[in-house]
């Protein structure tokens, strides 16, 4: 064993805090060593004179008094929960938790209860909506003339609830939409109202030409309206329908 | 038969005297549990002088030491219904006391101690022999020198060091009590020892001078 080693094992040899192995090898250690022999002898000087420190004597006193606190203390803790069990039988930690989970409980079922009361939305006017093409696009339902579409406007605009579409929709007309609704879409008041811009507004709307509407080759092309910046001026483009998927 | 079971526990785990004084523990421990307060105060009464004493040590000032033995029997008392009879009484009455001793001088932060105030209020120990007063008053310096040393140790390595070198307990027990390993305890022992040793040789230096 070196001194090193030995020096930090001596504190706790001079106790009996060393394992029997450890404490032995020590002891060898200290036999052949002078220096770490010195040291152990102070440590054991050390704590003789620790061992020797002797606690004052507390008079009688001082302890009744402390005595005496104690149980006065103890009568107050007692009239307390004494207080609290009147109010609340059996009133305890348990109860606390059980109760605040009951109420937790409950609050959740009543929130739940009052969502599900809420009126559901109608579906039909949303698949009255589905069937108009367009994105960010009023809906109109079926018959409708463009100037509902503008009062339509209007209730927008007082902050009236109206409902939007706002995913765009394949386009897709169905066979039995009438010639008026689709001519209301492409009204040159209408649509210049709506863009007001100078770029070229681009109207892409499924329909059929009204002068065409009993063709069947018409039935499978798709109309695209480009509103120019002049309101005199649209162009109107027919293509057939496989292209209606937009190239990239 | 319940309580005749617990009392069996108690005597097992407290069984160094052979004397009855063990079964008297146990009998008074089941009735307080059971909300006897006489039984409590008889508790008090065999104990005051153990937690006074290790607070003092702890603490180095009587009034603490008696406000902290006073809240030490008070958290005895609320966690009665908690005290498991398997467990060995005393070990569990020390860690409340040191724990309440702890409490105590975070919130008064007393870290270091006033000899002057010691001595004026009979906190060091009287001489054995009133006559020889000067050996009155090295005993009486020295004593306030290891208040002193102890009071430079940090919070946990007093605690190990009261407990082991001047309550007695084996590392084992100090280590239960702590709430620590038995290695840790022995290495916290290790650095006090040094530290008092240190502190005891620079005073005798200084002495000499």
């Amino acid at each position: 064993m070196r001194c090193t080693h030995a020096e930090k094992l001596i504190p706790l040899f001079v106790g009996g805090d060393l394992p029997a192995r450890e404490a032995d090898a020590l002891r060898r250690h200290l036999e052949s060593c002078a220096n770490c022999r010195r040291l152990a002898a102070e440590f054991e000087e050390s704590r003789d004179w620790l061992r020797g420190f002797a606690a004052p004597q507390f008079d009688e006193a001082t302890l009744d008094g402390m005595r005496d606190s104690v149980l006065r203390d103890i009568g107050r803790i007692e009239y307390r929960a004494r207080w609290f069990q009147w109010i609340v039988p059996g009133w305890n930690l348990r109860f606390v938790f059980v109760t605040s989970l009951a109420l937790l409980l409950f609050g959740a079922l009543f929130s739940l209860a009052i969502n599900r009361r809420q009126p559901p939305h109608n579906p039909q006017s949303n698949q009255a909506g589905m069937k108009q093409g367009g994105g960010n696009q009023v809906e109109l339902s079926p018959g409708k003339t463009p100037d509902d579409q503008v009062n339509n406007d209007k209730h927008i605009a007082s902050g009236k609830t109206v409902r939007r579409k706002f995913g765009r929709k394949p386009i897709k007309p169905g066979p039995d939409e009438s010639p008026q609704t689709e001519a209301g879409m492409i009204d040159p008041d209408l649509t210049a109202q709506a863009t007001d811009t100078t770029e070229p507004a681009i109207d892409q709307s499924a329909g059929l030409d009204p002068a065409n509407t009993d063709s069947d080759a018409n039935r499978n092309m798709l109309r695209i309206e480009i509103q120019t910046a002049d309101p005199n001026i649209r162009i109107i483009w027919f293509a057939p329908k496989s292209d209606a998927a937009p190239r990239k | 038969m319940e309580i005749a079971l617990m009392a069996e526990k108690i005597e097992g785990h407290d069984g160094r005297d052979c004397d009855g004084a063990v079964t008297a523990t146990a009998r008074l421990i089941i009735r307080a549990k059971a909300g006897d307060k006489t039984a409590f105060d008889q508790i008090i009464i065999n104990h005051q002088r153990k937690v006074i004493s290790l607070a003092w040590r702890m603490l180095g000032n009587r009034e603490d030491a008696r406000d902290a033995a006073q809240e030490t029997f008070l958290r005895v008392y609320k966690s009665f219904g908690r005290f498991d009879p398997a467990q060995d009484f005393n070990g569990w009455l020390y860690r409340i006391a040191v724990n309440a001793c702890r409490d105590l001088a975070r919130k008064r932060r007393c870290n270091h101690y006033s000899l002057e105030a010691e001595v004026e209020s009979g906190g060091i120990a009287e001489p054995a022999s009133p006559h020889n007063t000067e050996s009155a008053a090295m005993l009486a310096q020295e004593h306030a020198i290891l208040l002193r040393a102890l009071a430079a140790l940090p919070e946990k390595e007093r605690a190990a060091i009261v407990l082991r070198d001047l309550e007695g307990f084996e590392t084992e027990e100090v280590a239960k009590i702590l709430g620590s390993s038995p290695t840790t305890v022995r290495s916290q022992i290790s650095a006090a020892r040094v530290k008092i040793k240190a502190f005891r040789e620079r005073f005798l230096k200084r002495g000499k001078r």
